[in-house]
């Protein structure tokens, strides 16, 4: 369902980037491990499509994405790949409600407004539905980002650093959540950290 | 949620940087708007109003002022001639048509036109309500005279001297309204017309001690008390007593009052003549120049020069307004500019949500557009509103009654240009949109 190999990427001709193989099946959530600078986020962007990579192959559900590019491939991303940034960010001008279903139909699939309150209710933040984002707290914003990774129903969740700006209470529900959610829409789990507090178990450990 | 709903949630969300925009736009094309209308108005009224004279013969003086003053009604008349010459001129078979025109009263800043029936034919007047005017005192009324005064068929009403301010008022006899015309775009929906005989009623005894004599300006019709340049209150002393004079003879009928007035003070402003061409034309004219107080003018090069003398001026508006919109231009260019600097991680945002290059170049442009197309809107009713504004002082001045409320065909070129604007100074923000790395943004 996911699978990366021989993935390199150059920075510069000195700085090259090499990645392990590895191979994700479907509904499987696993966890790469590894300090800061190790290339974690730009193992995001390659899984994602956000960069090409100089040699290698990622396949996501059976595309090999490096083969893509233009539209088509942001379209495949927008709706395949579901992606929970470190820091939340969303168009500001909208409310939680508009930033969920443009993310539909941005992604092609037709707007719904049920699944957008079902996905909030199950991540406790169904209050904040017409509110603007800077009305939210971050733990708040964190939540309504992992519903925004979701609303597609991907099959692909990446999550970069999901829980390093949360702090110990938030950062145990927001895993949780994001776990559950996933396990729900039998979407396969990324999560690229080097945060010790995931202790939880994992089907696969994945170190840079 | 549409990309552009996108563009103007926005748009919406920075409110005052496009406030700005917007208001820059609509003062700079309501500008070129209120232009083209006023231009299109005075064209409009020029050639109702000016096209079917051909030659027009009045007292000496500025040539242009005669035809302005006795076709169009704007300026005060050169001076009088004397209804004889027109009685003369009456028995020459080539002429088939002329039309006498006395000015120099006025109701409530309406002009009060002595004239006969072919006037309103001139001008293709047709009657909204009542009859043509048959006998003296009878008086026709254009539809913004009725409108504006509130007068309508039957109503009585009392003139006065002078054409700006009265002077004194003609109070011994009373205009009465017999008919209503229908708007005809012509200097006659501004008029109050009445037999020639009714001026020289109302005259009757002002002056019956002058010599004919020149007047100047809006005294035209006593052209001797300016000459005199009798004190103030010399004249109305001299009124009044004329005024209990004429007291004593209300009851008097008209035709003998008629009948009781000189020769030598029946007197007219000027002679218009329609369907006046080759020979007849050329007659008139030397037969009037030949006179020592007379002119004979063609109206047409007259008001070519005067078109010529005014289009530096419009050239000058025609500039401030294409400046006023290129500076608004600016503004969204800059408006566009600042705020996707904001929102750049929100560009790369939409472009990890499936959205396409293209399709983030086209919601910046969609943002663009809609600025400038709400800039338009507003040029609207700016312009029509500011039109009908203008108007309303510009009617008095020029005896026509400009209005805001008609639409020209060519405001919706302008609704071409402001799509134009928006999209031009929306196009270097969208490609830098489009050109959005958003690898890198992300990384930041």
């Amino acid at each position: 369902m996911v699978k990366i190999n021989g993935l390199t990427y150059n920075y510069s001709p000195e700085v090259q980037l090499k990645f392990p193989d590895f191979s994700l099946s479907k509904g499987e959530q696993a966890l790469i491990l590894g300090q800061s600078g190790c290339g974690k986020t730009t193992l995001l962007h390659l899984l994602s499509g956000l960069l090409q990579p100089n040699s290698g192959n990622v396949d996501v559900e059976n595309e090999n994405i490096t083969k893509m590019s233009g539209a088509r491939l942001d379209n495949f991303r927008g709706a395949n790949i579901g992606i929970v940034f470190q820091t939340p960010h969303f168009i500001e001008a909208l409310t939680v409600k508009e930033n969920l279903t443009l993310t539909q139909t941005l992604a092609g699939k037709t707007r719904d407004v049920d699944k957008v309150k079902t996905l909030l209710a199950d991540l406790g933040v169904e209050s904040k539905l017409n509110s603007k984002l800077n009305a939210l707290s971050v733990g708040e914003k964190q939540r309504v980002s992992i519903a925004r990774a979701l609303v597609n129903s991907p099959a692909l969740i990446l999550a970069d650093e999901p829980t390093s700006a949360l702090d110990d209470k938030n950062c145990d529900a927001v895993l949780k959540l994001v776990r559950e959610q996933a396990k729900k829409y039998n979407s396969t789990l990324l999560i690229v950290t080097h945060d010790n507090r995931l202790k939880d178990p994992f089907d696969k450990r994945i170190e840079l | 949620m549409n990309i552009l709903r996108l563009s103007w949630k926005n748009i919406i969300s920075k409110p005052l940087p496009s406030i700005l925009s917007v208001l820059l736009l609509a003062v700079g094309l309501s500008t070129a708007i209120i232009l083209k209308l006023t231009e299109h108005q005075l064209t409009e009224n020029i050639n109702n109003t000016g096209k079917d004279v051909k030659l027009v013969i009045g007292a000496k003086g500025s040539r242009l002022q005669l035809v302005l003053s006795s076709v169009f009604q704007i300026d005060n008349p050169t001076g009088n001639i004397n209804y004889g010459f027109y009685t003369l001129l009456k028995r020459n078979r080539m002429i088939k048509e002329m039309i006498p025109v006395s000015m120099g009263d006025s109701y409530k800043r309406k002009r009060i036109v002595g004239t006969n029936q072919d006037y309103i034919r001139l001008f293709s007047g047709k009657l909204k309500e009542g009859v043509l005017f048959e006998k003296p005192l009878e008086a026709i009324i254009g539809i913004a005279v009725a409108a504006e005064l509130g007068l309508k068929v039957g109503d009585e009403f009392v003139g006065g001297h002078g054409m700006e301010e009265v002077l004194h008022s003609h109070d011994e006899y009373k205009y009465k309204v017999v008919g209503v015309l229908e708007r005809s775009g012509s200097v006659l929906d501004n008029l109050i017309l009445t037999p020639v005989q009714t001026v020289w009623i109302m005259h009757a005894g002002h002056n019956d001690d002058s010599e004919y004599t020149l007047g100047a300006g809006d005294k035209a019709m006593h052209a001797p008390e300016v000459v005199l340049e009798d004190s103030l209150s010399q004249i109305a002393e001299e009124h009044n007593h004329e005024h209990h004079h004429h007291d004593n003879h209300v009851e008097v009928n008209l035709d003998s009052v008629l009948a009781n007035i000189d020769q030598k003070d029946r007197e007219i402003t000027a002679i218009l003549f329609p369907n006046l061409s080759g020979n007849a034309k050329i007659g008139v004219l030397n037969n009037a120049n030949n006179q020592p107080s007379m002119m004979a003018v063609d109206p047409a090069p007259e008001i070519m020069l005067l078109k010529n003398k005014l289009t530096p001026f419009v050239s000058i508006i025609v500039a401030i307004s294409w400046f006023i919109t290129i500076i608004a231009m600016f503004s969204v260019f800059i408006g566009l500019l600042n705020s996707l600097r904001g929102r750049k991680y929100e560009i790369a945002l939409m472009r990890v949500l499936g959205a396409s290059k293209s399709k983030v170049l086209v919601s910046i442009l969609f943002e663009g557009v809609i600025l400038s197309v709400l800039g338009y809107l507003l040029c609207l009713v700016l312009s029509h509103a500011g039109m009908e504004l203008i108007g309303s002082w510009m009617q008095n001045e020029y005896q026509y009654e400009f209005t805001g409320w008609i639409f020209l065909n060519s405001e919706l070129t302008y609704l071409l240009v402001a799509i134009a604007i928006g999209l031009v100074s929306a196009l270097i923000p969208a490609y830098k949109a489009y050109n959005t790395d958003i690898s890198e943004t992300l990384s930041k």
